[in-house]
């Protein structure tokens, strides 16, 4: 049996590390109580099917006593729906959360398959609304964890479903994994064998990135679809209200519930978002309820840590 | 600063001279000896000379803006990388090869020798023909010819090694071709990121130049 190391992914967190963690995850948790929140708190083991679709293998799975595939959360938004499609909770509401969410990344890559987040549900309000409120929010408790630079980054995942509804699923998932990649080569070849009405804009599209007003005003001229138009729309009012923000309209919904507004954060020491989420009203459809109008995001606390360590005064030892 | 990571060699050069044709003046990485990093304060660039399938795992951690790195490396180690830009370098594909007596359409499962069992099992998995796939470091050629296996999966770029080794090829699977590729952080925070993709994007174009091999 191995007992002196730890599973691949995994590490402990001591003296700087572990004491900052807490700190941040019980200063945001707390904020979001305060702020009108209910805290929730939804089991670590779930059945396989409220995470996925088909089999994830970056997921922990393992079974139970009925050979029933269970899963390790690798995220808490999907438990949070389930509890709202499958029980009597009264809409509208909104739920806060802090946990440790698991990801089985590919071993021997220096990745962290263990992480602590906190993050906001807000369920059945109106979405312009909800949307400003966890912007706010966002920018409160980022503020509250000791953030001081960070920008944020705004896209729009009706954009990319309307033009990916003008190709068949073949098409829609070469197309998907060249905007992912942001591939110029990738897209321009795309648009080559298959025209549509979006070929300007999807050549133009791994550039469409960076401040708001100029990527905007850039788009604008590349599309005359109604539904693109609206979301351009919908993305620049907010960015009136969150001065500074960027877009990227290249950003792929992580999942496919998420219909409207995505934001993530990001800044210049940490090379991967710690705060994301959007809008995402489809959600409710993998547990047979109705769509619901809802918004969320979540905080990664470790990615939090990274980004502030240096300013953090701590003297019982660096781990 | 820029920093990009390439694999020395081949890919190394012909990267090189890209850069000198969009402008960009080479010549402190003409003089290697056994450095492996490379840095010109003047034009803001750093390079780093690692093993192929590193160069996704430092820009992956960010450590690297950019990388260059042939697709049949990044086919075997997907990650979290943007892969922006095909350079037209480093042509060649991916191809099952074999001695002349194999027969692509016999009934039985076929054991194929590869270096690379990613491509191997998703090609065949694309035919819906089940193989067992055997993982080989190298001399990939001689599997077949002393029946280890039925055939091989491997990168074919003039063919020569396979005609001194017997063998001929029965299917193309994909065409490899070197690819730009970037931190995606990197290109938000740097502008001056972009600036240089779409200076080499006018030396290299905005095609796939297909290799006829």
């Amino acid at each position: 049996m191995k007992n002196k190391q730890l599973a691949p992914g995994m590490h402990d967190k001591l003296f700087k590390r572990a004491h900052s963690v807490y700190q941040i995850e019980t200063k945001v948790s707390n904020f979001l109580m305060a702020s009108g929140f209910n805290r929730i708190d939804t089991p670590m083991i779930e059945y396989a099917g409220v995470f996925e679709d088909e089999l994830d293998n970056h997921n922990y799975h393992l079974f139970d006593k009925h050979g029933d595939l269970l899963v390790i959360r690798p995220d808490v938004t999907q438990s949070i729906a389930r509890v709202v499609a499958t029980t009597k909770v009264t809409l509208p509401i909104k739920f806060s959360y802090s946990g440790k969410v698991f990801r089985n990344h590919d071993e021997l890559k220096g990745l962290q398959n263990e992480r602590m987040q906190a993050g906001i549900e807000i369920i059945g309000f109106d979405a312009a609304v909800a949307i400003t409120e966890a912007l706010d929010l966002a920018k409160s408790s980022l503020h509250l964890a000791g953030v001081k630079d960070y920008r944020i980054e705004l896209s729009h995942a009706g954009i990319l479903h309307t033009i990916f509804a003008a190709f068949d699923t073949a098409q829609a998932e070469r197309l998907a994994s060249r905007i992912k990649h942001k591939s110029i080569t990738g897209l321009t070849e795309f648009v080559k064998q298959n025209p549509s009405e979006f070929d300007a804009f999807l050549r133009q599209l791994p550039r469409l990135f960076g401040p708001a007003d100029k990527v905007l005003a850039e788009a604008k001229k590349l599309v005359t679809n109604p539904e693109i138009l609206a979301g351009l729309a919908e993305i620049e009012n907010l960015s009136h209200d969150f001065a500074l923000s960027t877009v990227d309209l290249g950003m792929l919904a992580k999942k496919d519930y998420y219909t409207g507004v995505m934001f993530r954060v990001f800044s210049d020491k940490v090379p991967y978002a710690f705060l994301s989420g959007g809008r995402y009203d489809k959600l409710f459809e993998r547990f047979d309820a109705g769509a619901v109008s809802a918004v969320g995001w979540a905080l990664d606390v470790d990615a939090v840590y990274e980004e502030i360590r240096q300013d953090i005064v701590f003297d019982g030892g660096d781990a | 600063m820029i920093t990009i990571a390439l694999t020395k060699g081949r890919i190394e050069k012909d990267t090189v001279k890209i850069l000198e044709q969009a402008g960009f003046d080479m010549r402190f990485m003409a003089d290697k000896g056994r450095n492996l990093i490379f840095i010109d304060e003047q034009q803001d660039l750093r390079f780093l000379l690692v093993k192929a399938p590193d160069v996704a795992t430092y820009v992956e951690h960010g450590i690297a803006d950019l990388g260059v790195v042939g697709s049949d490396v990044l086919y075997e180690h997907p990650g979290n990388y943007l892969e922006m830009l095909d350079l037209n370098i480093g042509l060649c594909k991916f191809a099952v090869a074999s001695i002349p007596s194999y027969d692509p359409t016999d009934h039985k499962r076929k054991k194929i020798a590869t270096k690379y069992p990613k491509i191997a099992t998703d090609f065949f998995n694309s035919k819906d023909e089940d193989v067992e796939i055997v993982s080989i470091q190298g001399s990939v050629e001689i599997a077949p010819v002393i029946g280890l296996t039925d055939a091989i999966v491997d990168i074919v770029e003039t063919g020569n090694t396979l005609v001194a080794n017997g063998l001929v090829v029965f299917e193309d699977i994909v065409r490899v071709s070197s690819r730009l590729i970037a931190n995606s952080a990197s290109i938000k925070k740097n502008s001056e990121i972009m600036t240089l993709i779409d200076r080499l994007q006018a030396v290299v174009g905005n095609e796939e130049v297909a290799f006829n091999g």
